[in-house]
């Protein structure tokens, strides 16, 4: 008798210890202590791994933005959203379906060898990657600095799928961009970079790059409060920034409009979602304005549709749907729809999120909507929703630069299946906007252009396959030891190139 | 110790059954002016209230689960015992299976396939709960059944069932009891757990460990919700513990 208790006693004791100090641990949990800041080195963290940082397999944001760094591309894309030449110095289109790009002279490689048209042919030929979407016909060198591009169809945001590549060398696959790659410490997830000498502009200022990922956000803060961390973009939230109040002589918050655009998809393939009564009374249900005030301290703004504001192709007159419970109420009745009406909205297991989808229950609550909130692995809702199975999920577009994002996201032709790719995951089919999205493709004129997409975001906002809801402004998190640095809409980190670390 | 076990364990059955009564469930209304701020939590619930509400949900699981568990495991280990044997030897080894996994493990390995649910989570529990219970009961069952009060009441011809429950069980309660209180407190803290690793009540349901989870998140700007939470369930935990350890030198005073 004694035994059987004694066996188990320690047993539940050491479990009830664990999990209490577990709580203790997890808060604690920061990186063993390092020496002193270096002088010229940058201490940037970030919250994910990259899982490559050669262009032509990086996907993820952080993956690309570190490419960058070290494979610039032909073209960068500016404030306004445009592309602007970079590694290339100028493009001539010479009809609708040729390119002649121009390099710049001179251009080098990490190891030395010159960068010139064969290697931007390489590049191009080698990626089997969706980040080039236009449809190439051929490539071809014509010159030692110029590069021909032939298109199967006219093709509109040609320049800015090029500014999605940075260029490869062909002999030995190192790249050109103003830091090169120096090493990387598997045990303590560290890459450095070091600053190329025969950059184009001048080797850049800053020595070294040190790249760091501290996956916990708690920690992230200690970092840039105890001054280990000197530059984290996009990586600390609106609501985490009061913690930083206290630091202000110390550390810099600066914000640019950002480019994530945040909405509600829904599945139109069956009721009630086929029904556009349903979802339009879903759009008026919804108050986004509390919601951008008190979880994003205001550091978000409204959308119209996925272009955003200040974009060169938005329609600055559209409306947002209006909240109007009393009509969304009647509009419900007017369906015929047993009510409540029972839905799902599939959630990422970010704690954040899950607090805003509760805010969407409650609201849809009041007009007669039942909304359960199935919360999921990022992974199984990426699965869920390419094969049609939900009713609702919230999620972020990352980042929408080029606006012929519609045709992946909207045309009836990008409804995903067993055999094909697309982003038209609620299978909305929409002939009217077919039309309008084929004809902005072949479009080059940017004033017709910029017609054409303000029709489609009118006619979306009126069929509503999407609930707008927000841009996110990008917030960057840096040390005050860093000056010169000017941050982008688009998040990129060539801006260090120009930057100075003046440590007090 | 007896006063203060006594104290302690009637307060929080009192604030898990009038407490909610006693102050409506208005503070738990999403009100978003309020998120974050002090006394206040994500989408500006009351911490106060969510506590109350807490405890309720944190208690009913663990008493739910303990009932379920001890009735299980007694009527498993007592039948064991009790026949001995090949059937001894196949109940148990099967109990030593489930005992070859961390609980906790099995508990979030179901609760991960099941959907996020009061009742999902109480099965959870209960599937690996239940074992200590079989192997404490088997082994209080074969310290009696050769008693000489079991072989009269054989003797006069009683069938199995009633010597079982007529003259076994009613011997063999004390250390099951004892047990059973440690087994509320391990599962006030085994919910706390899974709600705290996002496995336990639905998003929206109030549970001491789903606070915990949210203070986590906003630990530098709003440290209140982690703290309160974690005070309950240390409070509960050592409150059934020293219930535990009350009930022992009860039974056995030496």
């Amino acid at each position: 008798m004694k035994s059987g208790l004694g066996a188990c006693l320690p047993k539940l004791q050491r479990r009830q210890v664990r999990f209490l100090f577990a709580a203790v641990l997890l808060f604690s949990a920061c990186q063993p202590s390092k020496p002193a800041v270096q002088n010229n080195t940058l201490h940037m963290i970030v919250s994910v791994a990259p899982e490559s940082l050669d262009p032509r397999w990086a996907t993820s944001q952080v993956s690309q933005q570190i490419s960058r760094l070290i494979y610039a591309p032909l073209f960068i894309i500016g404030d306004d959203l445009l592309p602007v030449p970079y590694l290339a110095q100028e493009a001539i289109q010479k009809d609708p379906v040729t390119y002649q790009i121009v390099l710049r002279p001179g251009l080098k490689f990490h190891n030395g060898e010159p960068l010139d048209a064969k290697d931007v042919v390489y590049t191009f030929k080698n990626t089997g990657l969706s980040e080039i979407k236009a449809p190439i016909e051929s490539i071809l060198a014509r010159s030692k600095y110029g590069v021909e591009f032939k298109l199967k169809t006219p093709y509109a945001p040609f320049l800015s799928d090029l500014a999605g590549m940075g260029i490869v060398s062909q002999k030995y696959e190192t790249g050109s961009g103003p830091y090169q790659f120096k090493n990387y410490n598997s045990a303590t997830e560290t890459w450095n970079l070091e600053a190329f000498a025969n950059w184009f502009e001048g080797k850049p200022e800053i020595q070294t790059i040190e790249i760091r990922v501290v996956r916990d956000g708690n920690a992230r803060l200690l970092e840039l409060i105890k001054g280990k961390a000197d530059f984290a973009s996009g990586i600390i939230k609106p609501f985490q920034l009061p913690a930083l109040k206290k630091y202000r002589d110390q550390i810099r918050v600066e914000k640019t409009p950002g480019l994530d655009y945040a909405y509600l998809a829904m599945n139109l393939r069956k009721p009630p979602l086929s029904d556009i009564r349903v979802r339009q009374a879903i759009a008026m249900a919804l108050n986004i304005d509390p919601i951008l005030e008190a979880k994003f301290n205001g550091m978000a703004s409204r959308s119209t549709g996925m272009l955003p504001a200040g974009h060169w192709a938005k329609d600055a007159n559209l409306e947002p749907p209006r909240y109007d419970p009393e009509r969304a109420k009647k509009l419900l009745q007017q369906t015929g729809y047993k009510l409540p009406l029972k839905l799902t909205l599939l959630t990422g297991t970010d704690r954040f999120r899950q607090s805003i989808a509760l805010v969407y229950q409650h609201q849809l609550k009041q007009v007669g909507i039942h909304l359960e909130i199935r919360v999921q692995d990022w992974a199984v809702i990426y699965q869920n929703m390419k094969e049609g199975r939900f009713d609702l999920y919230s999620a972020i577009w990352t980042p929408v630069v080029e606006p012929n994002l519609f045709d992946w996201v909207f045309h009836s032709s990008r409804i995903p299946g067993a055999d094909k790719a697309g982003g038209n995951r609620g299978a909305y089919i929409d002939p009217e906007l077919d039309k309008l999205i084929e004809k902005a493709q072949i479009t080059s004129n940017l004033e017709n252009r910029r017609v054409l997409y303000g029709q489609i975001e009118r006619r979306l906002l009126q069929t509503l396959p999407y609930i707008p809801l927000w841009f996110e402004d990008n917030i960057t998190v840096t040390s005050r030891d860093l000056v010169d640095f000017v941050p982008t809409r688009t998040c990129s980190f060539l801006p260090l190139t120009h930057a100075r670390l003046v440590r007090h | 110790m007896k006063a203060l076990v006594l104290t302690l364990v009637s307060i929080l059955i009192a604030v898990a059954v009038l407490g909610p009564l006693a102050i409506g469930p208005a503070g738990l209304e999403l009100n978003l002016a309020h998120d974050l701020q002090s006394g206040y939590g994500e989408n500006g619930f009351d911490v106060f209230t969510w506590l109350v509400y807490g405890a309720r949900v944190s208690l009913m699981i663990a008493c739910i689960c303990t009932v379920i568990s001890l009735s299980v495991g007694v009527i498993y280990g007592a039948i064991s015992g009790y026949v001995g044997g090949l059937v001894d030897i196949i109940l148990m080894r099967f109990v030593d299976i489930l005992l070859a996994f961390p609980g906790i493990l099995l508990a979030l390995y179901i609760a991960a396939i099941l959907k996020p649910g009061i009742l999902n989570l109480v099965v959870a529990l209960c599937a690996t709960g239940w074992v200590g219970y079989a192997r404490v009961a088997r082994s209080q069952v074969l310290a009696v059944k050769n008693q000489d009060y079991v072989t009269a009441a054989l003797a006069l011809g009683a069938s199995h069932a009633r010597i079982l429950g007529r003259h076994i069980l009613p011997n063999i309660w004390g250390p099951l009891f004892v047990q059973a209180s440690f087994g509320v407190s391990s599962l006030i803290l085994a919910e706390a757990s899974l709600s705290f690793l996002g496995l336990g009540v639905p998003p929206g349901t109030p549970s001491w460990g789903a606070l915990l989870d949210q203070g986590v998140t906003y630990l530098f700007v709003a440290p209140h919700l982690v703290i309160w939470p974690g005070v309950c369930i240390a409070v509960a935990v050592l409150s059934f513990n020293f219930l535990g350890d009350w009930l022992r030198d009860v039974r056995d005073p030496v």
